[in-house]
């Protein structure tokens, strides 16, 4: 019997009690060796072992996850789903990655929610209505969409937006139709879920505490799990890279920032699109549950705990009711932190590394769960050795050849990103 | 969160602005380091970016406006303690030469 | 309403509620009366209501739960109205007052005939995670536009507000040895010991006063009531010092012992007795030495069919009704127990004339004989029956049979509420550990800086709780004091281990609000999800508004027992803040809208506003964007107007929002020849010079004219926007690289106001300002600078000019600015002198082809905006080194160019892309580059012209191409490249 799900699935299973639906993967035992390892069952770990079977049919492939699968920042983010960029290095892959979830539901055989409702960048200034103007021009040259909006176009779209703010007033925003959210820990279950179907090894518990290296080559890893062989090794650990990386011997432009997001209580629907405020580095917008799920900056010191402090959560919640004035007595039920890749241009890196198959995907900053598809499918492009286009220009030695892709503009600081 | 200014003592964290990790010293002016070497990279771009104890740049931007840096553990955000930034990095070379030494 | 009405479940005597004071209130729109003291729940329940609400997915009829912060089920709308209308309060939480209105939520058509109940019909087709498992027909568009909107209408609990919040809400700063979480008599008391030794103590009560359950249980102290001893012992600590704070939450544990609490303050009054302009509620931001986590314990419910049943709720729950309000949930109540706690609610019942079942779990129970009291042993509930309330309750075990009864009440154990306690800090990161003799996570082991008291420890009887009380007392230094005899003790015992009763499947809730079951916990882990977060994520157990108080443990019980696992294996999901729901408002305070964020104004502010002024930001400033004159059009007319008369005669504009850094010592020259690319070391005194910085990085960062004053005094001026990352810059370059510099440097951008003159008439009306100095050419050249005085106060005389006319520009202290600016109106009155804002400024500076921000946006080099030539060779400085990377010398950078429209009227858009075909095709690979300044009418061409960044830009100058914007209806704008120094290139008129 087919064990793809749908409705006629669903109803005959709930005639007979659910009983009939087996695992969502297997939980194997590590083998002693595989052509592929991947290092970390976050999203994109999961997403590359999924295009790495199905794409490029290479299926002796295990995901080595320290934890539980999607429990990093796949399992803890806002869940932003968008593709406007401006810079070509960036916006060719996420402009790929945005193709990719539009179909991503029906290609893994599981509802990941991926909802387009839209992005509204919203601007306060002319010159800043210039700037999104080019953004939104460059990104339809790369085959993405944007629409200008005025102050009344940002109005229409979102009646509660305080367009009229009396210190930073809106003038208009940057709208990308197809843009959206979806339902983060669906994404990793359903790549889990695919990679599991078409042969991979999802090993959870089994934390990689060496890599081992010969003769400028990886030949397989030490895990608690014992020792794993595969000449190919791709590393998908964002948020602890370094700390992986150093196992190689890898020392890596990274460094690990904490981001704090807020999700309030369930409430009747207030807010259809995705929102963000220049003047408050500030992005909401409202769950299918009914939560408004928002967050602002990094708290701007380093850390790997996944925790923040009071004098950011104060910030956000300013800027939250200065643009969402209603939102005011809305209740925030919970608050988390996740630890961000943070690179010095912004911009991520999928690359090769100076060991031969060992291969880098890192430097997400906040922006790694809207390339989960893009990034697995490109990364496992590069393990398969047919790297694209659209990777191109997320090089590792980019801070030597002076050839960042620095969105922002904010230089070589980590946590200016 | 607390963070001890050696000037200004316990304030909070809010009255400071983190830079990044203080991993490497600016390389000499009029040097002979290339833009691609390690001297240059580890200054502006690579990181060890330790989870555990580490040093990093604060700036006491709403106080005395020193720059400090402050020795923190990343895994459980503790302070062990700061320096002034302008005596770090001769601090730091006395110690590697006392343990050259030892 | 003065009159009385009947209360049908409220005791003639009992309870803690003021009798003396009825209160009138309203719930979906019916009147009833309650007492002061009540929560809307005990109220209602009062009047005999038992159907509260709606669950989130199944949209089951629910009741009440619990009694406290715990509730799942009980969630209200409170006031009318967009802006007042407030969702989702706890019933139990809320304190009624005269002329509350209250609506329940999450229906459609009344309350118990609500439409989604359909969704429970379906409920066998609706396990956990469903919507993962189908949606697909129809693909994305089906999705978004067909089942997705269903499901967000469906979702979500009470209606938003659709208006500002019209409150306030305060942020304090509270400073403390000692916190105390929690004013229960275990908190009361550890607090009273710490105050007596001297410490500053604050206690912070969730509820509405503190004393929590010694207030009613019916237990003495040295044979006082319980009342009469919490008021002492409140008297006590406040005459010690310490600080009382009901009604606040301690909500989060963060770094270096600071915490998160909010206090209500109005939500308990009549709306009379808010006082106008104070706080709804105040967020505290308390710092304190150490901490006392007194935070009790929340009994759990048992899973079995029906236990969601409206009139099923936690024995703890029926006991606070009955002790603390005198309300009697039922005549005729089961009490379905698993340990000996059982009993002393059974007897409170029964003594309030009820007619009491026991049934007890346990087989080997001692025996107890309460009055009145039925006891069967070793069965359990196995079903409540009745849709709208419990009718009946039939339990299975060594016996079955069937009871009739209108309230069934459970006591499934005791949960110690760790969530502070796991809440990691600097201080510590272990989490809470499970106790597998009591059944229960406990605190983990506590550092120096913390203690545990009361129930929160594992703790059962009144007397233990107060041994763990004084514990914490001794090892946080308080004083010995003496505990009182406990009379007339409730029974206590460790539970029996049962999370759900045999048989428990579908109908057996865990989750009440988003109605996760048993059945749906085993169905995660027969999928694989057996992680306890993919179990909590996959069936949403504890994720609803009361983050699964009651509900967590049980789960990943019933997951470690699918699963094969111990409890403590599995372990709990991580507690994040906050503790309970606060609104979103409280922590911002008052830093919202208007004063989000400050306003910055030159001293000149007000003259402007008086004088037609529109403004524009430029970061926290307000800088004026043009002066509407009669006759003016529209902005752009204006601007125009202003560079007419500028460049015709004289102009004037206010330029005191540059950044402005004084810079002394014998190094300052060494300093800035550091900083900027330039060499400085030649710079004479009485000169400026354009200076250029860039990042460390090698792009450029900023520009401005340094001056110097004196052999070692140097006066630097930057752009607005980048004022004070330019000091920070430079601090961090002096203290971290070069402290050996004798250098010091202040910000004096607040100490000066500064002006510029431009146009041919400048010079005359700066002699006419300051007759006594030499002006002239010769006096005052290009570049030059003087110090002197202006009525006894310092004046800086700048002969610089960002608008490409002859311009100065004077500095002097900001307390006289304003007057300098009247005398400066005056001095140029014959020559019509003109005020200019920021659009004027634009047109001159874009014909003169100066770049602002929009050109320096971070990601241009030098060369790029043709700076290059800017360069000492003969030394190192900021960015140097960087700049020699590759990239930097790629031929296909973009380079600065200006771009003319064909024609007058045509439009150039900013943030259009530049090609070489009004043809296309239009893409990444054929785009020669970008629009970055636009003068939408430049006098000097009679037609808009821009500066733009392409690609071999030298090579276009003179040649024809296209600005095409597709986010303007793909608008296709003809344009000539040429020079971007459009005026007077070779700068003969600021040399004149």
């Amino acid at each position: 019997m087919s064990d793809r799900y749908g409705f006629w699935r669903l109803l005959r299973e709930g005639l007979r009690g659910h009983t009939g639906w087996g695992p969502a993967w297997r939980d194997p035992e590590p083998k002693a060796e595989y052509d592929v390892i991947i290092i970390g069952g976050g999203g994109h770990g999961l997403a590359t072992a999924y295009y790495l079977a199905k794409v490029h049919g290479i299926t002796n492939v295990a995901v080595l996850e320290k934890g539980y699968l999607g429990g990093g920042n796949v399992g803890r983010n806002t869940t932003i789903v968008r593709s406007n960029y401006l810079h070509t290095g960036n916006e060719l892959f996420y402009e790929k990655s945005l193709q990719l979830w539009e179909g991503l539901s029906g290609d893994l055989d599981y509802n990941v929610m991926f909802s387009p409702r839209s992005i509204i960048n919203c601007f306060h200034t002319d010159g800043q209505r210039d700037a999104e103007a080019r953004r939104g021009n460059q990104m339809i040259l790369h085959g993405a969409d944007a629409v200008l909006l005025d102050k009344e176009g940002v109005r229409r779209e979102a009646p509660l937006i305080d367009v009229d703010n009396p210190r930073f007033p809106i003038y208009g925003g940057l709208m990308q139709k197809r843009a959206g959210t979806a339902r983060h820990d669906a994404v990793a279950w359903g790549f889990a879920r695919g990679a599991d179907k078409r042969g991979v090894d999802l090993i959870q518990n089994c934390e990689v505490t060496g890599i081992d290296v010969e003769d400028g080559r990886v030949t397989g890893v030490q895990t608690s799990r014992g020792p794993i062989k595969a000449k190919k090794i791709g590393m998908a650990v964002a948020g602890n890279t370094s700390r992986v990386g150093a196992l190689a011997g890898l020392r890596l432009p990274i460094e690990s920032h904490v981001l704090q997001a807020f999700v309030s209580e369930g409430i009747k629907p207030m807010l259809h699109n995705v929102i963000t405020f220049g003047a408050g580095h500030f992005y909401i917008s409202q769950s299918d549950k009914g939560g408004l799920v928002f967050g602002a900056s990094l708290d701007g010191y380093n850390t790997y705990a996944q925790r923040g402090n009071l004098p950011l959560i104060e910030h956000v919640m300013e800027a939250g009711v200065s643009f969402v004035p209603a939102m005011s007595k809305v209740r925030l039920l919970r608050s988390w932190g996740g630890v961000m890749d943070m690179s010095p241009d912004g911009s991520p890196i999928i690359d090769k590394t100076p060991i031969e198959g060992l291969y880098l995907n890192a430097g997400w900053c906040y922006g790694g769960f809207k390339a989960t598809p893009g990034s697995g499918w490109c990364f496992s492009h590069l393990i398969a050795d047919k790297p694209t286009h659209h990777i191109a220009q997320m090089r590792l030695d980019r801070f030597k050849t002076g050839r960042v892709i620095d969105e922002l503009g904010a230089g070589a600081q980590h946590n200016l990103h | 969160m607390l963070i001890f200014c050696p000037h200004c003592g316990m304030r909070p964290s809010e009255e400071f602005t983190p830079k990044g990790l203080a991993e490497a010293p600016r390389p000499a002016l009029g040097g002979d380091d290339r833009p691609e070497d390690d001297a240059w990279q580890d200054y502006l771009h690579t990181r060890t970016n330790k989870a555990g104890q580490t040093n990093e740049y604060f700036h006491h931007s709403l106080g005395c406006r020193r720059w400090i840096v402050v020795h923190r553990n990343t895994l459980t955000h503790e302070v062990t303690g700061s320096t002034m930034a302008s005596e770090f990095w001769q601090n730091q070379q006395q110690a590697q030469d006392w343990e050259a030494g030892q | 309403m003065s009159a009385r009405l009947p209360q049908p479940n409220r005791l003639d005597h009992g309870g803690i509620i003021n009798r003396d004071r009825p209160v009138t209130f309203t719930f979906d729109r019916r009147v009833y009366q309650g007492f002061e003291g009540d929560s809307l729940a005990s109220a209602l329940l009062a009047n005999g209501v038992k159907l509260f609400g709606r669950s989130f997915k199944y949209h089951r009829p629910r009741g009440i739960l619990g009694a406290g912060p715990e509730e799942p089920n009980a969630l209200v709308e409170v006031d009318r109205g967009p802006a007042d209308r407030d969702p989702n309060h706890r019933a139990t939480m809320l304190e009624i007052y005269e002329g509350l209105e209250t609506f329940s939520q999450n229906h459609i058509g009344p309350l118990n005939m609500d439409l989604m109940e359909v969704n429970d019909l379906f409920s066998r087709f609706l396990p956990a995670g469903f919507y993962y498992k189908t949606f697909f027909f129809g693909g994305l568009q089906a999705w978004y536009r067909l089942y997705e909107p269903i499901i967000r209408r469906a979702a979500g609990l009470g209606r938003p507000p659709l208006a500002a919040d019209p409150h306030h809400y305060d942020k304090i700063y509270t400073h403390a040895d000692t916190l105390v979480v929690g004013g229960g008599i275990a908190g009361l008391t550890t607090a009273l010991s710490l105050a007596k030794a001297g410490q500053s103590v604050v206690v912070c009560e969730e509820r509405d006063r503190m004393g929590g359950s010694a207030l009613w249980q019916g237990e003495t102290f040295n044979g006082e009531t319980g009342a009469a001893y919490i008021a002492h012992m409140c008297r006590e600590i406040e005459a010690a010092g310490g600080r009382l704070l009901p009604r606040t939450t301690v909500f989060g544990v963060y770094d270096a012992g600071t915490f998160g609490a909010v206090e209500r303050c109005h939500d308990h009054l009549t709306k009379a007795d808010r006082a106008p302009h104070t706080a709804r509620m105040k967020y505290h931001r308390i710092q304190a030495k150490a901490v006392v986590y007194a935070t009790g314990a929340i009994e759990r419910s048992v899973g079995f069919n029906g236990n969601d049943r409206p009139g099923v709720m936690l024995a703890s729950a029926g006991h606070t009704f009955l002790g603390k309000y005198g309300v009697r949930v039922g005549e005729r109540v089961s009490l379905f127990t698993t340990h000996d706690g059982g009993y002393g609610t059974a007897a409170a019942f029964s003594a309030a004339g009820a007619e009491v079942t026991v049934l007890d779990a346990r087989t080997d129970a001692a025996d107890v004989s309460i009055d009145g009291v039925r006891v069967i042993k070793g069965v359990y509930a196995g079903q409540a029956h009745g849709r709208m309330g419990v009718r009946r309750v039939d339990y299975d075990g060594a016996s079955s049979g069937s009871l009739d009864a209108d309230a069934l009440l459970v006591a499934g154990g005791w949960n110690p509420a760790v969530h502070l306690t796991s809440h990691t800090t600097d201080r510590r990161q272990s989490k809470p550990v499970y106790d597998a003799e009591l059944l229960a996570f406990v605190p983990p082991e506590l550092v120096d800086q913390e203690a545990a008291a009361g129930s929160v420890t594992g703790a059962m009887s009144t007397a233990d709780c107060l041994a763990t009380a004084q514990a914490a007392g001794k090892k946080l230094g308080g004083k010995k004091i003496e505990l009182p005899t406990v009379d007339q003790a409730l029974p206590v015992s460790k539970p029996m281990e049962m999370w759900a009763v045999p048989g428990a499947g579908d109908a057996a809730f865990l989750d009440m609000q988003n109605d996760a079951t048993v059945k749906d916990v085993k169905l995660a882990a027969q999928e694989g999800f057996k992680s306890v977060e993919h179990m909590k994520r996959y069936t949403t157990l504890g994720m609803a508004t009361d983050q699964g108080k009651t509900a967590n443990v049980t789960g990943l019980a019933l997951l470690a027992a699918a699963t094969g696992r111990d409890i403590a294996q599995v372990g709990t999901t991580t507690f994040r803040p906050p503790y309970t729901p606060i609104p979103i408002g409280v922590l911002a305070g008052h830093h919202r809208q208007r004063d989000y964020a400050p306003f910055r104004y030159s001293p000149v502010h007000a003259w402007a506003e008086d004088n037609g002024a529109t403004f524009m930001e430029a970061g926290l400033w307000m800088r004026p964007a043009y002066y509407t004159a009669p006759g003016d059009k529209d902005w752009l007319d204006s601007a125009v107007r202003e560079t007419r008369a500028t460049r015709g005669s004289l102009g004037i504009t206010d330029v005191s929002t540059l950044g402005k850094i004084d810079i002394q010592g014998p190094d300052a020259a060494e300093f800035l020849n550091r900083l900027y690319t330039n060499g400085w070391k030649t710079l004479p005194v009485g000169k400026a010079r354009y200076g250029l910085m860039l990042r460390e990085d090698g792009l450029v960062f900023d520009d401005g004219t340094t001056s110097r004053l004196g052999e070692n005094h140097y006066y630097m001026t930057t752009t607005t926007a980048h004022a004070a990352a330019v000091m920070t810059h430079m601090e961090f370059m002096h203290q971290s690289a070069w402290p050996d510099l004798a250098v010091a440097f202040a910000s004096v951008t607040d100490q000066w106001g500064a002006l510029a003159l431009a146009g041919p008439n400048a010079r005359a009306c700066l002699a006419k300002l300051f007759p006594e100095v030499d002006v002239s050419n010769d006096g005052l050249p290009f570049m030059g600078v003087i110090e002197t005085q202006w009525q006894g106060y310092t004046a800086r005389l700048f002969r610089i000019s960002f608008s490409g006319e002859l311009a100065y520009e004077v500095a002097v202290p900001a307390d006289i600015f304003d007057a300098f600016w009247q005398a400066a109106l005056q001095a140029g009155a014959e020559w019509k002198i003109t005020p200019y804002g920021l659009e004027a400024l634009n047109i001159m500076r874009i014909e003169k082809g100066h770049v602002t921000g929009a050109e320096l946006d971070g990601r241009v080099s030098m060369d790029d905006v043709g700076l290059g030539k800017m360069v000492s060779s003969k030394k190192d400085f900021v960015g140097r080194a960087m700049s020699e990377r590759e990239a930097f010398s790629d031929p296909d950078r973009a380079k600065m160019v200006g771009l003319v429209a064909a024609k007058p009227g045509d439009k150039i858009i900013g943030g259009g892309i530049v090609f070489d075909s009004a043809e296309g095709p239009f893409d990444y690979t054929t785009m020669l580059g970008y629009v970055t300044s636009v003068a939408q009418y430049s006098p000097l061409k009679d037609r808009a012209i821009a500066l733009a960044f392409i690609k071999n830009a030298a090579d276009w100058h003179g040649k024809t191409l296209y600005v095409v914007s597709h986010v303007h209806g793909k608008s296709i704008m003809e344009v000539r490249a040429e020079s971007p120094h459009f005026y007077d290139p070779n700068n003969e008129k600021v040399m004149a």
